[in-house]
């Protein structure tokens, strides 16, 4: 009982800490790659077989039947997905009017639209464990993946035409940013019988509320700005739950886990004072703010697994409700639902060395992009490969895992529909739009202006694009059982 | 051979991994389906130079005659410095006394100002249109082209008058009995529309022009000149109008030209309606762009203040 009180206190002060400083848990890479080097190297898949810390996000049921550990591990991805653009057609731009143009012209845009761009790649450690109390029917852990590149981190992209003025230029919906963000669970278990187990748990986003008072006095120099910030950091937590199943002297294993829908966001508004609009209805003004910096769906994963002293077999079904996903700007991305499945083995080399390996397939819920919006998603072939060897210390254990995988994505063409008549920029269109309406008046004169008859349009994925490439990562992972 | 064995052998295990790798390369994007259109993206400069059908004989100045002018005012706003150009179209009598002096009458139909930071000066007609009758004189060292012109300075008033209009301090106080309602519009001075309706400001201006050319043909003269604009801002509604702006006159800026619209002398004839008149209205019709007016460039407005 001793021995286990100190991991108890290490695993509640870690768990305080992390949750404190959970930041954002924006980028889902258990979700992408499955959680932890077992996981990892059976293509995501293994869940009813997962059992230690990293069950607490596969199948928190699981923890009932392992050994209390606790684990640290490093993982980095080398990410060469890539975009392609297809050249712009002449034609298109809104007119240079100088000063009079009805939009910013398109020789300024800050970035230049390049014709390749990269998803970058991440790196990070995972850390975590699990205690018994001293009791075999009873586990409690916490799971924390953190980048190397930093806690909080918040991205935000427009998929549409606004994403000209910033980077001009497309992001991977899922592969991209949002991979190399915390990751907080925490979970418990029991096994009520022998053969069935029941856990739950929760996963933690960062939830911001930021409201602000600004003032500008002077609007020959819009740069001076003074603010009143109130800002506030919470968590939305999403539920993670399952129930699993041993029969067969625990050689036919199978579980069910679901995990809810979570939304990191950040909304609020700026209340803005500018000199000279005192007693006009602009004075104050107010900015609303809302952004969603990753939205994890709900998911239903329904895993079996066949075990023999020598092998054990490994079956996954995820669904994922992706039809929920919001983007960045809040908006329903229109994406599907998806069905994604993962095959896996492990083979005991010798009485201490494990080999691993698995393929699985992910199809993407993103849908021809051929209108307005500019989601980048592949459908993904999953490859795990890993080895553990274990060396036992009394009647304790350390684990060193090595794993990786490669995740070859389908190649995919993008063709915006052509339309003669594009309607205009709003709210609610769907189809490829035109940013200046042909009704568009010389701002000076108020005289029509024949340039704006037709579509104009800088929209980053215009005319088309495609999109390939292939993501690797590998790690390695240290596990101390330690009862 | 064994290590070549090996790595035939190693090359043989990795060869489902490098073929799957291959095979997800990025594909070329597609052409897309939207054709590549006619003409140049970046606005219209297409118009052509105004008319000229006429030939290269004498000048003859007596007639009613089109004049264009552009000036231009820099901002500075956030320690930046921005131009706005103004083009103003106006009708002009000419009568050559037998000194050979040309007496200008001039006659404002359209002022038109490029916005500030996206924020447009709109100058009511109701305000052009009660803009003072000016009178004029110019020289012409000859009358065959090529041959000089030079106007006197002449000053235009907005909503003030003067003693000496060149001279003399302008006015602030809206009080002054030297300021009017120019435009007749119950305030004192004119009042200038910004921002399509976001604010108004009353205002009282002094112009300061005078122009430099060469006879091009017998129906244009074009060049250059000076110009000078003083604004005294009386009262603002609110909002943008009423900051104080830094603003100044660049030189060497300034750019003319001057084209009979009769239809004599092989001129163009803007008489559209054929009531022996040539009206503001018709000028507005024929418009500023066949002068090709040049578009705003902010490097002009970073030299000396």
């Amino acid at each position: 009982m001793l021995r286990s009180r100190r991991p108890i206190l290490v695993l509640v002060a870690a768990a305080a800490l992390l949750t404190v400083a959970s930041g954002t848990a924006r980028a889902d890479e258990f979700t992408a790659f499955g959680p932890g080097g077992r996981s990892v190297s059976m293509a995501g898949g293994g869940a009813a077989l997962l059992d230690d810390t990293y069950a607490i996000y596969a199948n928190p049921a699981g923890m009932a039947w392992g050994t209390p550990s606790v684990t640290v591990g490093f993982l980095g991805a080398m990410n060469r997905l890539s975009t392609r653009l297809s050249p712009r057609p002449s034609g298109y731009d809104a007119p240079d009017l100088g000063a009079s143009s009805a939009i910013i012209p398109y020789r300024y845009r800050i970035s230049p639209r390049h014709a390749e761009s990269h998803a970058p790649g991440f790196a990070g450690f995972t850390v975590g464990g699990t205690v018994s109390l001293g009791l075999k029917w009873l586990r409690f852990g916490v799971l924390a993946f953190i980048p190397t590149s930093g806690l909080g981190r918040q991205f935000t992209y427009y998929s549409d035409e606004r994403e000209q003025y910033f980077s001009n230029s497309l992001h991977y919906s899922i592969y991209g940013e949002r991979l190399s963000s915390q990751q907080t669970l925490w979970a418990g278990s029991i096994r009520p019988l022998p053969w069935l187990a029941l856990g739950g748990g929760m996963r933690l986003v960062m939830a911001s509320q930021s409201n602000n008072d600004v003032l500008v006095p002077s609007q020959a120099d819009n740069s001076v700005q003074h603010m009143d910030m109130r800002t506030s950091t919470g968590v939305d937590t999403a539920p993670v739950v399952s129930i699993a199943a041993r029969v067969l002297e625990e050689r036919l294993r199978g579980s069910i886990t679901w995990r809810g829908r979570v939304t990191s966001s950040i909304r609020g508004s700026n209340t803005v004072q500018i000199n000279g609009f005192q007693g006009t209805p602009q004075f104050p003004f107010s900015q609303p703010m809302a952004s969603v910096s990753e939205h994890l769906p709900h998911q239903l994963v329904v895993a079996t697994a066949w075990a023999e002293k020598h092998w054990k077999a490994t079956a996954d079904v995820t669904w994922s409700q992706w039809s929920s996903f919001r983007s960045d700007s809040d908006e329903l991305a229109g994406f599907h639902d998806t069905f994604s499945f993962a095959l896996g083995g492990e083979f005991v080399l010798n009485k201490n060395t494990l080999l691993r390996t698995g393929v699985g397939f992910r199809p993407s819920p993103v849908p021809d992009q051929t209108g307005r919006t500019n989601y980048v998603d592949n459908s993904m072939w999953v490859l795990g490969l890993g080895s553990a060897h274990q060396v036992a210390i009394g009647d304790q254990s350390l684990e060193l895992a090595l794993y990786g995988q490669l995740q070859a994505a389908m190649p995919r063409t993008t063709t915006k529909s052509f339309s003669a008549n594009a309607p205009n920029c709003a709210p609610g269109v769907k189809t490829v739009c035109d940013e200046l309406p042909d009704d568009t008046r010389q701002p000076t004169t108020g005289k029509p202006m024949p340039e704006a008859i037709g579509l104009q349009t800088g929209n980053p994925g215009f005319p088309g694009y495609s999109s390939g490439g292939w993501v690797a990562i590998g790690g390695v992972e240290l596990t101390w059982r330690y009862q | 051979m064994s290590a070549k064995r090996g790595l035939a052998r190693l090359v043989g295990g990795l060869s489902p991994i490098l073929l799957i790798v291959a095979s997800c390369s990025v594909p070329t994007p597609p052409d897309g389906d939207y054709p590549p259109l006619q003409g140049a993206d970046a606005g219209s400069d297409a118009d052509a130079a105004a008319a000229d059908t006429s030939g290269g004989g004498p000048l003859v100045a007596d007639g009613t005659w089109l004049m264009w002018h552009e000036t231009a005012t820099c901002v500075e706003v956030m320690s930046v410095n921005i131009e706005a150009l103004t083009e103003t179209l106006a009708v002009v009598q000419l009568q050559r006394d037998p000194g050979g002096v040309i007496h200008h009458t001039y006659r404002n139909c359209s002022i038109e100002q490029t916005p500030i930071v996206g924020v447009a000066t709109k100058i009511p007609q109701a305000v052009v249109d009660t803009i003072p009758v000016r009178d004029y004189i110019a020289i012409l060292d000859a009358d065959a082209v090529g041959s000089a012109y030079a106007t006197q300075v002449s000053i235009e008033l907005w909503g003030v008058k003067l003693a000496d209009p060149e001279l003399d301090v302008m006015p602030t106080d809206p009080a002054d009995p030297r300021i009017y309602d120019q435009d007749n519009d119950g305030k004192p001075g004119v009042t200038l529309d910004l921002g399509n309706g976001q604010c108004t400001m009353e205002v009282i201006q002094r112009g300061t022009f005078q122009w430099k050319g060469t006879i091009e043909s017998s129906t244009r003269i074009s060049g250059g000149g000076y110009n000078l604009t003083q604004q005294i801002v009386l009262h603002a509604s609110s909002g943008f109008c009423s900051s104080q702006f830094h603003t100044w006159n660049p030189p060497n800026t300034a750019r003319f030209a001057i084209m009979r619209a009769d239809g004599k002398s092989g001129a163009i004839n803007l008489d559209t309606n054929q009531d022996g008149v040539v009206s503001c209205e018709e000028v507005r019709a024929y418009g500023s762009a066949p002068f090709e007016p040049r578009k705003v460039d902010n490097k002009r407005c970073q030299g000396d203040q």
